[in-house]
């Protein structure tokens, strides 16, 4: 799917060539690239990309594949989970599974989306062919190892060098034994060497020396937003300062920049709770979200009746209700939280539902007629799909709903851990800076789940009027 | 010749929200036969399009009969005897080329392998296979709606309705495509067409029959054949024939009767 999507401009760029009306090029950049082909002296033909039909879909993919890369590596020996700082933020036993999971998956379809585009930059000879099938069997083998120490506990690397698998999952200590520790020094010398051949791998793949002129773009075009960002930083901290606001009442966002970078291990661990709460609250929620809205669907009348309810219900601030939950459940069970996110995100995602399902094109449904197409026939080839793009935008609004919900709750009830938990005791404490520095975590989570669901809708949605080049 | 399509004292009235009646169609008697190329033309309100949607059983008449291949309509949508094409091309938009011509497959419960093979023959027909991969909206107009025609005929239905198919399109496109209308017509043997159309100049080159139909009420006002020799060409348009049958066509819509003397003034089409 998503190597769908990375192809589809170099489709557009071939059908332009026979297609009057369709075509993506105007003259001017037709003859920009013959011209950059002709003169290609010094760069070969597959290194000419048209920046302008490009997206920066793959360099996200190839840094959030070299992110995971370097958790793995983390996450695999006790040696960097416990004495570096980065490796600090990863002990958690799930959070591990989960990032071993995703540095596999991702690098799956980092490997697919290059070796099966069709796009003219990737297609490689000779040389740069074999380097390329180096560089996926080093990436293939590296999540093998690490993602398997990641999942199971087990290091293959260690076994090999005889370090007993109970040892992979404690602190070094003075009670270590040293044989232990020398071996598992050894071990991550060795891994060290692997991890750098899988970082080399990603760039040989990536090639981001062939995309400078798509930076550029993006740069060009984000400047505005990078300029109002960096200004809007900047006045802060020369407000403060100027005016003397005391730290209690807003910290400079110097001071909270180095309380996340010193306590940044412990937000991690604490937002991984948070985000179970909000990911659990939002599968369930949306789940029968979706589910309910196929069913009122089904039933038009039906759907008429309640929607109107629905609607009220949303605009009811649900989150007020978090006290009652965790009373109803007990405030330290995580099932409060998740209950708040599910209620939060269900109606979204039962409207969004209803409506992408029922609104659909009579003519598509007289075409589906003319084939006396059966109900279910009809749902599954034009009313789900034409909903899809309905319900990823109640998705994308849910994942936000989840990570408020997952928060707040926590803030009122008796939890004892999580964000939410921590921004209170910390502002509680008077350790404003440390409360701010949750804020921090708990946006870049919310981000991250955000960046996440639209990264699936993009891949799945390509067609869709809203991803298509401009 | 068989008659593959029978429309006996039809009669079609739309209720309007406050209760009064539309009469849209009036008292239609038709016989189509198998292998003709029918036109139905007349201005907006005449009925032309819910004509050809009641041949295909997607609205039902208030009273009379429609017999398609020997069947009450219904039966003879049940048993998919009809390929339709809409005005708009219709095709999905997640969908590649490929697959909008496997739709009707899909629901027909063809193998994949049949599947492959017949939307890989339509594409050829309508001279599109280098775009099976691409999407619609990667597409001009006029190679959607040749995709459209190569869905409509890819479980290779005995009748093709066509509803302004190329209404949308320019007048030179528009000019192209009667030509690829006109030759697959032309290779798939005794296939009978029923084409929608507000353009003079299309109905007479194209048909076979072209039924003229007058609004308020909705009736065929005149049936007038067209025997111009076939296969047809850019040299057709030049035929004083053509020139001939376009002015009777013109006269028929207006209800005037012909004079030698003052000849139409030919090209224009009718306009909503």
């Amino acid at each position: 799917m998503l190597d769908d999507a990375l192809n589809r401009d170099a489709l557009e760029r071939e059908a332009s060539g026979g297609l009057p009306s369709a075509g993506s090029f105007t003259a001017k950049q037709q003859s920009d690239m013959e011209a950059a082909t002709g003169s290609a002296l010094t760069v070969t033909a597959d290194d000419i990309i048209d920046y302008k039909t490009r997206t920066l879909g793959r360099d996200y993919l190839a840094l959030a594949v070299l992110f995971f890369l370097v958790v793995a590596w983390h996450i695999q020996n006790p040696l960097a989970t416990y004495a570096l700082q980065f490796g600090r933020a990863w002990r958690n036993a799930g959070l591990q599974t989960v990032m071993g999971f995703g540095l596999i998956v991702l690098t799956g379809v980092f490997i697919l989306a290059i070796t099966r585009s069709r796009a003219p930059e990737d297609q490689v000879r000779g040389a740069a062919k074999g380097l390329r099938a180096v560089a996926v069997a080093i990436l293939v083998l590296y999540c093998a190892l690490t993602g398997m120490a990641a999942i199971f506990k087990w290091n293959p690397l260690a076994a090999v060098v005889g370090v007993d698998a109970v040892w992979m999952m404690e602190q070094v200590d003075d009670d270590t034994p040293p044989d232990v520790s020398a071996r598992l020094q050894t071990t991550l010398v060795i891994s060290t060497a692997f991890e750098y051949a899988a970082i080399a791998s990603v760039i040989v793949l990536w090639r981001p020396w062939t995309r400078f002129g798509l930076y550029r773009r993006a740069g060009r075009r984000q400047f505005a937003a990078i300029v109002v960002g960096a200004a809007f930083l900047l006045i802060w901290e020369a407000l403060i300062l100027l005016l003397g606001i005391q730290e209690f009442l807003l910290p400079r966002p110097s001071v909270i920049a180095g309380t996340f970078l010193e306590t940044y291990p412990r937000l991690v661990s604490a937002a991984w709770i948070t985000f179970q709460n909000a990911f659990w609250g939002f599968v369930l929620g949306c789940g029968l979200g979706i589910l309910t809205g196929m069913i009122a669907a089904r039933f038009i009348s039906f759907s008429r009746a309640l929607l109107p309810i629905a609607i009220a219900i949303n605009a009811v601030p649900i989150i007020a209700l978090a006290p009652i939950f965790n009373n109803w459940f007990g405030g330290l069970n995580p099932f409060s939280k998740i209950a708040i996110c599910a209620v939060l995100t269900y109606f979204p995602a039962m409207i969004s539902t209803v409506r992408g399902l029922t609104t659909v094109d009579p003519l598509s449904l007289e075409l589906m007629r003319s084939y006396a197409a059966s109900q279910i026939a009809i749902f599954r080839k034009v009313r789900l799909p034409n909903a899809l793009p309905y319900i990823f935008a109640a998705l994308k609004v849910a994942t936000t709903l989840a990570t408020i919900g997952a928060i707040v709750s926590e803030y009122f009830g008796g939890s004892t851990a999580g964000l939410g938990f921590k921004i209170r005791d910390d502002a509680g404490l008077f350790k404003y800076p440390d409360a701010w520095a949750s804020i921090v975590m708990a946006s870049l989570f919310g981000i991250l789940f955000y960046l996440v669901v639209s990264a699936v809708e993009r891949a799945l949605l390509h067609w869709h009027v809203s991803f298509r080049e401009k | 010749m068989s008659s593959v399509i029978t429309i006996e004292n039809v009669n079609k009235t739309f209720r309007a929200q406050d209760g009064t009646g539309v009469n849209a169609l009036e008292n239609i008697n038709l016989t189509i036969e198998q292998g003709e190329f029918v036109s139905f033309i007349g201005p907006s309100g005449c009925g032309k399009s819910t004509l050809l949607r009641i041949i295909a059983d997607l609205i039902k008449v208030t009273s009379g009969t429609v017999t398609v291949n020997g069947k009450p309509a219904e039966q003879a949508r049940k048993d998919r005897d009809y390929g339709f094409v809409f005005q708009n091309a219709t095709l999905y938009d997640w969908r590649t080329v490929r697959r909008n011509v496997e739709l009707p497959l899909e629901i027909m419960r063809y193998s994949k392998a049949e599947r492959e093979q017949r939307a890989t023959e339509m594409l050829k027909l309508v001279e599109l296979a280098e775009f099976a991969d691409r999407y619609p909206y990667q597409l001009s107009g006029g190679m959607q709606q040749r995709v459209s025609i190569a869905r409509a005929l890819s479980f290779q239905p005995r009748i093709l309705l066509m509803d302004e198919p190329f209404g949308a399109l320019d007048e030179m496109t528009r000019e192209r495509m009667n030509n690829e209308l006109l030759s697959i017509w032309g290779r798939l043997k005794d296939m009978t067409v029923i084409f929608v159309t507000h353009s003079i100049s299309e109905a007479v080159y194209l048909s076979s029959r072209v039924v003229v139909m007058s609004p308020r009420p909705g009736k065929i006002s005149r049936i007038i054949d067209i025997d111009l020799p076939r296969p047809r060409g850019s040299q057709t348009r030049d035929m004083d024939a053509f020139f001939h049958l376009s002015s009777q066509v013109r006269h028929a819509l207006r209800g005037t009767t012909p004079d030698e003397r003052s000849p139409a003034i030919l090209h224009d089409g009718i306009h909503d």
